[in-house]
């Protein structure tokens, strides 16, 4: 069985047109194939990078982009650590794919065609003439199917059954029993199911591919951390400053066209926004900063670019199924109806904030539209005394005549929710002023982690930065053993439609199988999405390219970094 | 006094060992523990996966046979292994020790150098405009906390002029470049401990003042300045030193948190850090080394008081 239609699109990517302007002056024949991928049913072709890396005119690299970064919590092993961190940070630089920064699609990268052998089974085609670092412990050489398959066996945690738990993109990788290197250019993915996200997964940006040496180095000395990256550490301390140098020996060619990257790390947010007023970092992301903060920014730098881009985190309030006040359907839909996510959003993030539905339809394809979600009950203003109508008479029939429920929120601690809670209060008094509602927290990661993992709560207001992938984002949320189905929401043809969209290949049925469980998780409200909040950052005006590099696959931070081999100096 | 001192720190053991012995039970009673925040919002595992990784991160004995354990491996020098990072604690204390002592030092010497004389000048122009002035701003420094110092030291030079304070520079960069990479920390941890030490350097003068002796002194005929620094100043300066003793833990607490507005590498990036992700090792291994500092260096004031104080025995 080749691969069909969900794998290979046709569309033109940003990448792929970022690319294309950069070859017009060389001739148009070659842009044309940048970025184009195969429509046919046949195995993708050849990936994009190299062919458009060989027709952009080799200038030197110049110029230091820097960097400022969050203060780094963990180690360097990008298949254990939580957040982004490092593994952005230019020197890994490759993944086995990746995903489009504009379309979300599929391109390749390190693997530059797969096929589908059969639902359970797929055949990866490495590419040739990419090179790990020169340095120890790879010494330069050039990277092959052992170490993709090492990669992927170490992400799925199949390498270390005692520590499974520690390998947060293990979900990517579900029912994968084994990747093994047939040849020196060919993986065969090996699964126990079929799983069409499982490619998606392959494109997260924090599954890059690692060396097999790093068995033997391990992931704590910074100085031994190689990578096929763009980027080469030349020195980094355990605090994360420190500086990267060009990969002279990178594989797509013309990148990258800054010399050198300099990290300097920080432990708070305020140091990092007076560092970039202060003109001594070049770019800022402004990630769960409220809007006014994002105004004094630009109005200190009126100089810096500004980019704002779709992906971001969705704002939600959870009810806790296992509370026999929330098992009631009635009631959660009550809730939901009389929110105005509209008002909380524009509160906190401005023009930042936008509607959305339980998946966010700007970064996963087959979520049901924003523009349509805004004209549902409950997201819908010119609506909106009719949904309270109905949400006081479905309370009513819960039992509540006036809303006389009692529960708490457990917030968790960054100030976008507590403020969030507070107006989701305000709102829901404002209607029935005999409820309850009190304000649990603000509650630190740890005890918060904790309580989500033992149910120990009514509602929870939370964020979360989501995969691309519809049908792993929606088996997380919703599906009843979904690693972030906080509140237990179960529904057994939800669990139906998730299992049945994961293991789905073709990409028309796939998306109506995950509107059709949105659609049920809609009407039966386990969750109140206020807002998903678009990402903004700042630029410093010396650098060109970063325009038109916003986009998903990891943190906006991150995006940046990768950027990294894009931009220029102006 | 030798006698005494070995007493003294032969008394450091069982003080740590308490200390170390009520840390870890706060820890353990905080909700929340190592595999919460390793696993993160992911962290809806099945039982046996938990008990799995407890079981190869030695968090599945007892809380006694841990604390023992520690205690052994401290014994023989061994802080043991952050969790979260995987490194010796020894080692992540040594690369950042040397910055939270430096910043501490300069923020006793400052506080010293600056907060004495103030007092004294605050005693000597008692009910006049400079007095006044001294307290008024010792007052405002005493309310404000040294982190909101720090914070907008760093935020407000960037607002309103572009400007940030200089980022922090290694001593092997040169030593003016350092010190001047040091100075806005060190008053923002400085300006508290000033404060008090002015506020107590003036009653404490003040008090002195009246004394019979110095009534003596200048009926003698001895210049003011003579009456001042000869007579006064020493015995002023007793209930200033024990202060000053007091304010070992809030200083090194205050530098770490200062450190941390101006991304200084010192112990306050890793502290934190480890306190949010409940990294046991690395918390046990910092109080033993912030307890060991602050038992010294009152250590270390008792003897000064002596000095100070001859009627101060050792017995």
């Amino acid at each position: 069985m080749t691969e069909t239609g969900y794998w290979s699109r046709s569309t033109v990517s940003r990448r792929g047109l970022i690319r294309g302007a950069g070859v017009m002056g060389v001739g148009l024949s070659a842009a044309a194939l940048i970025g184009c991928s195969s429509n046919s049913k046949e195995t993708v072709p050849a990936a994009t990078g190299s062919s458009a890396g060989g027709a952009v005119a080799s200038t030197a690299p110049k110029g230091t982009i820097r960097q400022g970064t969050g203060k780094l919590s963990e180690s360097y092993d990008p298949a254990t650590m939580l957040s982004a961190g490092p593994t952005y940070w230019g020197n890994w630089g490759n993944l086995a794919l990746t995903a489009n920064k504009q379309n979300y699609k599929l391109e390749p990268s390190l693997v530059e065609s797969w096929e589908v052998k059969s639902p359970t089974e797929i055949a990866l085609k490495v590419r040739k003439g990419v090179f790990f670092h020169d340095k120890a412990p790879t010494n330069g050489r050039e990277m092959n199917a052992s170490d993709v398959a090492y990669s992927l066996n170490r992400h799925a945690a199949l390498l270390d059954k005692e520590k499974v738990a520690l390998y947060p993109r293990r979900t990517n990788f579900r029912f994968m029993t084994e990747a093994v290197a047939t040849d020196a250019g060919t993986v065969t993915l090996k699964m126990s199911a079929p799983n069409s996200a499982i490619l998606n997964g392959m494109a997260d940006m924090r599954t890059p591919i690692m060396p097999v040496e790093s068995k033997d180095t391990g992931f704590t000395d910074p100085s031994k951390v190689v990578g096929t990256g763009p980027y080469m550490i030349k020195q980094l301390d355990n605090a994360g400053n420190g500086t990267l140098v060009v990969n002279p020996k990178y594989w797509e060619k013309g990148m990258p066209k800054a010399a050198e990257v300099t990290k300097q790390s920080f432990d708070t947010y305020q140091a990092n926004t007076a560092s970039f007023i202060g003109d001594t970092i070049d770019y800022l992301t402004m990630t769960n900063q409220p809007w006014s903060e994002v105004q004094a920014v630009q109005k200190a730098r009126p100089d810096a670019q500004v980019l704002k881009w779709d992906y971001g985190y969705i704002h939600y309030l959870r009810f806790n199924n296992k509370k026999q006040l929330f098992q009631d359907e009635r009631v959660r839909r009550a809730l939901t109806l009389v929110i105005d996510g509209k008002a909380i959003g524009d509160a906190f993030y401005g023009e930042l904030a936008q509607p959305t539905g339980p998946l966010v339809s700007t970064w996963v394809n087959e979520a049901i539209p924003a523009s349509e979600i805004a004209k549902r009950p409950g997201w819908n203003p010119s609506t909106k005394e009719a949904d309270i109508a109905e949400a006081k008479k479905l309370m009513e029939a819960a039992g509540f005549k006036e809303g006389e429920i009692s529960a708490a929120i457990m917030v968790f601690n960054t100030p976008v929710h507590p403020a969030n809670s507070e107006r989701v209060r305000a709102q829901w008094l404002k209607v029935w002023p005999k409820i309850k509602i009190t304000l649990d927290g603000p509650v630190d990661s740890g005890p918060f982690n904790q309580r989500l993992a033992s149910g120990n709560f009514d509602m929870m207001a939370y964020s979360n930065l989501p995969t691309t992938d519809g049908a792993v984002e929606f088996q997380n949320f919703y599906a009843s053993d979904g690693s972030r189905n906080y509140g237990s929401f179960a529904d057994p043809e939800v669990d139906k439609l998730c299992a049945a969209a994961i293991q789905e290949f073709d990409i028309a049925k796939r998306g109506a199988l995950i509107k059709q469980a949105e659609e049920i998780v809609i009407n039966k409200s386990p969750i109140i999405a206020y807002y998903y909040a678009k990402q903004v950052a700042f630029v410093t005006p010396k650098w060109a390219g970063y325009e038109g590099y916003p986009g998903p696959g990891g943190q906006s931070g991150s995006d940046l970094v990768e950027a990294c081999k894009f931009v220029s100096l102006k | 006094m030798g006698r005494y001192i070995a007493r003294r720190v032969l008394a450091l053991i069982p003080q740590l060992l308490i200390i170390l012995a009520l840390v870890v039970v706060m820890v353990e009673l905080t909700p929340g523990n190592v595999i919460d925040s390793m696993l993160g919002d992911s962290g809806q595992i099945t039982p046996e996966a938990r008990a799995k990784l407890e079981h190869s991160l030695g968090l599945d004995k007892s809380l006694p046979v841990r604390y023992v354990t520690y205690l052994g491996g401290v014994v023989r020098g061994d802080l043991g292994v952050s969790i979260t990072r995987g490194r010796p604690v020894s080692d992540m204390i040594q690369e950042r020790v040397l910055v939270t002592t430096e910043l501490t030092l300069y923020a006793v010497v400052v506080s010293i150098v600056i907060g004495i004389p103030l007092g004294m000048a605050a005693a000597v122009a008692r009910g006049k405009v400079t007095d006044y002035a001294i307290r008024f701003f010792a007052v405002l420094f005493l309310g404000i906390p040294s982190f909101l110092v720090a914070t907008m030291m760093v935020l407000l030079p960037a607002l309103w002029f572009r400007w940030r304070p200089p980022l922090f520079v290694p001593l092997d960069k040169g030593l003016l470049p350092h010190l001047f990479s040091m100075l806005l920390p060190v008053v923002a941890v400085s300006l508290v401990f000033m404060a008090t030490n002015v506020r107590m350097m003036r009653s404490s003068f003040i008090d002195v003042m009246q004394q019979d002796y110095i009534r003596t002194a200048r009926s003698k005929g001895l210049t003011a300045t003579r009456v001042w620094f000869k007579h006064g100043l020493k015995n002023a300066l007793l209930p200033t030193v024990t202060l000053i003793g007091l304010q070992a833990a809030g200083l090194v607490s205050g530098a770490v948190v200062v450190e941390q507005v101006f991304t200084l590498p010192g112990l306050g990036g890793i502290l934190f850090d480890a306190l949010a992700r409940r990294d046991y090792p690395v918390i046990q291994g910092m109080v033993l080394l912030v307890g060991t500092a602050v038992v010294l260096l009152n250590l270390t004031i008792d003897v000064i008081y002596s000095t100070l104080d001859p009627r101060v025995s050792f017995k």
